[in-house]
């Protein structure tokens, strides 16, 4: 696909999409251009990358750094834990504990741990054990309420 | 920092409330077979100050269970620390109602007594542990509707964020 970038002086922002029929790639790229398919900014060995969030287990934040982890990878995020949970709770994102985020469409299974805690099981087998204050946002998001609040 | 203080408060706070429950608890279940001890001996009133040892006790084993074994009664299953921690407890409050003279020191209503608490023991075991698998259906029931809600496009997919 040819690129071409143009600086203009004044007038509106705008974006032409010129196809010669729709294909995924064309959907993406509207997509983005409509706000609509927002992409995380992430590094991986140096090599910059857009994370849509639906591909992102969890994020947790390590030394410092927070990093996404994927299905088969881990990438390094540059937005604070507190932003993604705050931009992204609406497509699921969720603040667990002091120091991680999951995205609740990747929990294969909920249980409920003694002490009124939850274990969150994900599609990747891996086990993240919520605590009691988190517990219950986690129960009042998954009821539709939606609270932000730490 | 203050934030670090007011977690601290409320993790107090919590634990206390815990105990509080489990104190009620206990000291209902040694209440009514206290209650079924008089009543079986033909008296049908009960003394101030056996009421404050058997809250006091119960407080005292509660805080015990919540400090130090583990909150064994919650546990999610029974393993050898459970049932020593149990023993434990239900030879305290053996030994109290010994020491207190609850059952007029009579060995067979003291034992039975014993074998009364390790039942409520277990029963409280169980209770906890029916909670936790009705709360862990109904919240994989959330789940569900949840990733359905956003999936169909529902409100919550929409609701907030980018």
């Amino acid at each position: 696909m040819r690129l071409e970038l143009e600086q203009i002086d004044h007038g509106e922002d705008e974006v032409i999409l010129r196809y010669r029929e729709m294909n995924g790639q064309v959907e993406a790229i509207a997509a983005i251009a409509r706000g609509m398919d927002p992409r995380i900014c992430a590094s991986m060995d140096g090599v910059r990358l857009l994370l849509r969030p639906e591909e992102i287990f969890y994020v947790e934040s390590v030394d410092g750094g927070n990093f996404a982890y994927l299905a088969d990878q881990v990438c390094r995020v540059s937005e604070s834990l507190g932003e993604l949970a705050a931009y992204y709770g609406g497509r699921g994102f969720f603040r667990c504990s002091k120091s991680m985020v999951l995205n609740i469409h990747k929990i294969s299974r909920l249980k409920s741990e003694p002490g009124n805690r939850i274990r969150a099981t994900m599609e990747n087998g891996e086990q993240v054990m919520i605590s009691r204050k988190y517990a219950g946002l986690l129960r009042r998001t998954l009821q539709g309420g939606r609270d932000d609040e730490e | 920092m203050r934030s670090e203080a007011r977690r601290r408060l409320e993790r107090v706070i919590s634990r206390e409330i815990a105990i509080e429950y489990k104190a009620c608890l206990y000291f209902a279940c040694i209440m009514f077979f206290y209650m079924v001890y008089l009543l079986w001996k033909g008296i049908d009133t009960v003394g101030v100050w056996v009421i404050w040892e058997m809250v006091l006790s119960a407080y005292a084993v509660g805080y015990l269970q919540c400090y130090l074994l583990w909150n064994f009664d919650e546990a999610e299953r029974i393993g050898k620390k459970e049932v020593c921690a149990g023993l434990l407890c239900t030879g305290l409050y053996a030994g109290v109602s010994w020491g207190f003279d609850w059952y007029g020191k009579n060995p067979a209503v003291t034992l039975l007594f014993t074998g009364y608490m390790l039942l409520c023991y277990q029963c409280v075991f169980w209770a906890n542990k029916i909670k936790r698998t009705i709360d862990t259906r109904n919240l994989n029931k959330m789940l569900d509707a949840y990733k359905k809600g956003e999936k169909d496009g529902g409100k919550r997919g929409m609701q907030g964020g980018r």
